[in-house]
C-alpha cells in the first residue's frame, strides 16, 4: 500500500508531503499504520461525507490524503476543523511521521 | 430591531485536550479560578487576559464580539501539533514538536493573532482567501505585535516585530515565521525553505497556494503597518487600524483597506485621539509599499485561489 499524505497551511504556512510505502516502512510502523487504516474505515469513506469547507477558518492545518491499493485510488481532503471524528486516530499518526522525516531530513 | 443579547463577562476557560484531536476535553481552569501546575493552561490564561484587557482599555472593545463573550481555548491538542488556529468559536493551541516548534500556548503574539482572527470575524469578517484573507492575516498579525510590544513595554522603535519567534524550537533557534519590518526575511533555513513574503506590491504573491496567499502577502500590510507605527508610535496606529476594520467588509481589497485607514485617520484627528498631520505619514507609509494599487485589474482578487479543501 502506498501512501501520500500532504499538510498545508495553519498559523506557520506549512508545506509538507509525506510518502510511504507500507512494503518498506519498518514492520512496527507498517503494522500501526495499517491497523489506523482498517479502523478508521478511510477506504469507505467518501468525500460527500465530509463536512464541506469553505477557505478557512483562520490557520487550519489543510490535510490530503491519497492511499494506493490494488490499482484503487482513494483521495481525500479535510482540514482541522473538518476532520471526521473516525479519521483523528489516522491523522495523528500521520502527522507524526510527516514531522518526523522531516526532523529526520 | 431584536433586543440585543446580554452582555457576558468575557471570562476565560481553558480546556486540556489531553494530546487528543478533542475540544472542551477537560475544564482545567475557569475565571478566577485558583492557580494550576500545568504551564501552558496557566500562559494561555495570562496571554488571553492580555489580550481582553488590551482590547478593554486601550480601544474600548469588550472581548472578541464586544459583548463580553467567554473565551475559550484548548491546550495540548494533538500529539506534538505544530500549529495554533481559531475555529470560529474557540482557540486551540498545540504543543509543538519539541524540535522545529515549540509550545504554541508560551506564546503572547500567537495567542494574540488568533484571539485577533475572532475579533476580524466579529468586525469585517474578512473572507481568508485573496487580499481580503491577506487583510484577515494582517490584522491579527497586527493584534498579535502590538500586545506584545504594550505587555513588554516596548515601544516601535525597539521592538523586534517578528510573528512566531516565540514558538520556533531549537532547531530553529533565532528564526522567525514573519517580519513585520522587513517582510521576507524572518526564515531562511533547510528545514522551511525562504520566508516568501514581499514588502512591496510590485511582487504581491498571485498563485493558488495558501488560499491565494494569505499569509504571504500579509506582508506588503504588514510593512505599511510598521512604518506608520514607526511614525506615529504603535498605540496610535493600532487604534487607526482598529477604527478602520470596523468599517470594512468581507471582500474588501488592499487598496479599500487603505481607503478605510486614510479616513479613520481623518476622523481621529477631529476627534484629537491622534496628532494632526497623521495622515500625511499613514499616506506615506502605505506609498512605501506601492498602496494604493493604480491598476486594481492585474491584481487577483477574484476567486482564483485554490482551496485546498473541498
Ligand atoms: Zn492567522
Amino acid at each position: 500500500m502506498h501512501i501520500e499524505f500532504e499538510i498545508s497551511g495553519g498559523y506557520a504556512n506549512i508545506d509538507l508531503t509525506y510518502r510511504g510505502d507500507t512494503d518498506k516502512l519498518p514492520p512496527e510502523t507498517a503494522n500501526k499504520l495499517l491497523g489506523l487504516i482498517e479502523s478508521s474505515r478511510v477506504l469507505e469513506l467518501q468525500q460527500s461525507e465530509i463536512a464541506p469547507g469553505t477557505a478557512g477558518p483562520p490557520d487550519v492545518f489543510y490535510y490530503k490524503l491519497i492511499i494506493y491499493e490494488g490499482g484503487q485510488k482513494k483521495s481525500l481532503s479535510f482540514n482541522d476543523a473538518t476532520v471526521p471524528d473516525q479519521l483523528k486516530p489516522l491523522l495523528e499518526f500521520l502527522q507524526e511521521l510527516a514531522w518526523e522525516r522531516l526532523r529526520k531530513d | 430591531m431584536g433586543v440585543a443579547a446580554a452582555a457576558g463577562k468575557a471570562a476565560r476557560h481553558i480546556y486540556d485536550s489531553q494530546n487528543t484531536m478533542e475540544y472542551r476535553l477537560k475544564l482545567i481552569i475557569s475565571e478566577g479560578g485558583p492557580v494550576v501546575e500545568d504551564d501552558a493552561v496557566s500562559n494561555a490564561y495570562d496571554h488571553i487576559g492580555n489580550f481582553r484587557d488590551y482590547f478593554k482599555a486601550k480601544l474600548g472593545r469588550d472581548s472578541i464580539d464586544n459583548n463580553g463573550m467567554d473565551i475559550i481555548c484548548n491546550v495540548h491538542f494533538g500529539t506534538k501539533y505544530n500549529n495554533a488556529f481559531f475555529n470560529g468559536k474557540e482557540i486551540t493551541l498545540g504543543d509543538g514538536d519539541g524540535a522545529i516548534f515549540s509550545s504554541f500556548a508560551r506564546s503572547l503574539d500567537v495567542i494574540a493573532h488568533e484571539l485577533g482572527h475572532g475579533v476580524v470575524q466579529w468586525t469585517s469578517n474578512f473572507e481568508y482567501r485573496n487580499q481580503s484573507g491577506a487583510l484577515n492575516e494582517h490584522f491579527a498579525d497586527v493584534f498579535g505585535t502590538v500586545i506584545t510590544q504594550y505587555v513588554e513595554k516596548s515601544a516601535a522603535d525597539d521592538a523586534d516585530w517578528l510573528i512566531g519567534d516565540e514558538v520556533m524550537g531549537p532547531k530553529l533557534y533565532g528564526e522567525a515565521l514573519r517580519c513585520m519590518a522587513s517582510p521576507g526575511t524572518a526564515y531562511d533555513n533547510e528545514l522551511m525553505g525562504k520566508d516568501p513574503q514581499p514588502d512591496h506590491m510590485r511582487d504581491i504573491y498571485r498563485g493558488p497556494n495558501d488560499n491565494g496567499g494569505v499569509h504571504i502577502n500579509s506582508g506588503i500590510m504588514n510593512k505599511a503597518f510598521y512604518l506608520a507605527a514607526r511614525e506615529l508610535e504603535t498605540e496610535n496606529a493600532a487604534l487607526i487600524w482598529y477604527t478602520a476594520l470596523q468599517n470594512l467588509w468581507p471582500t474588501a481589497t488592499f487598496n479599500d483597506a487603505v481607503a478605510q485607514i486614510v479616513k479613520a485617520t481623518q476622523l481621529l484627528i477631529k476627534r484629537e485621539r491622534v496628532r494632526s498631520g497623521s495622515t500625511q505619514k499613514v499616506r506615506a507609509a502605505f506609498k512605501e509599499v506601492g498602496l494604493p494599487a493604480k491598476d486594481e485589474t492585474s491584481i487577483p482578487n477574484t476567486p482564483t485561489a485554490k482551496i485546498t479543501q473541498f
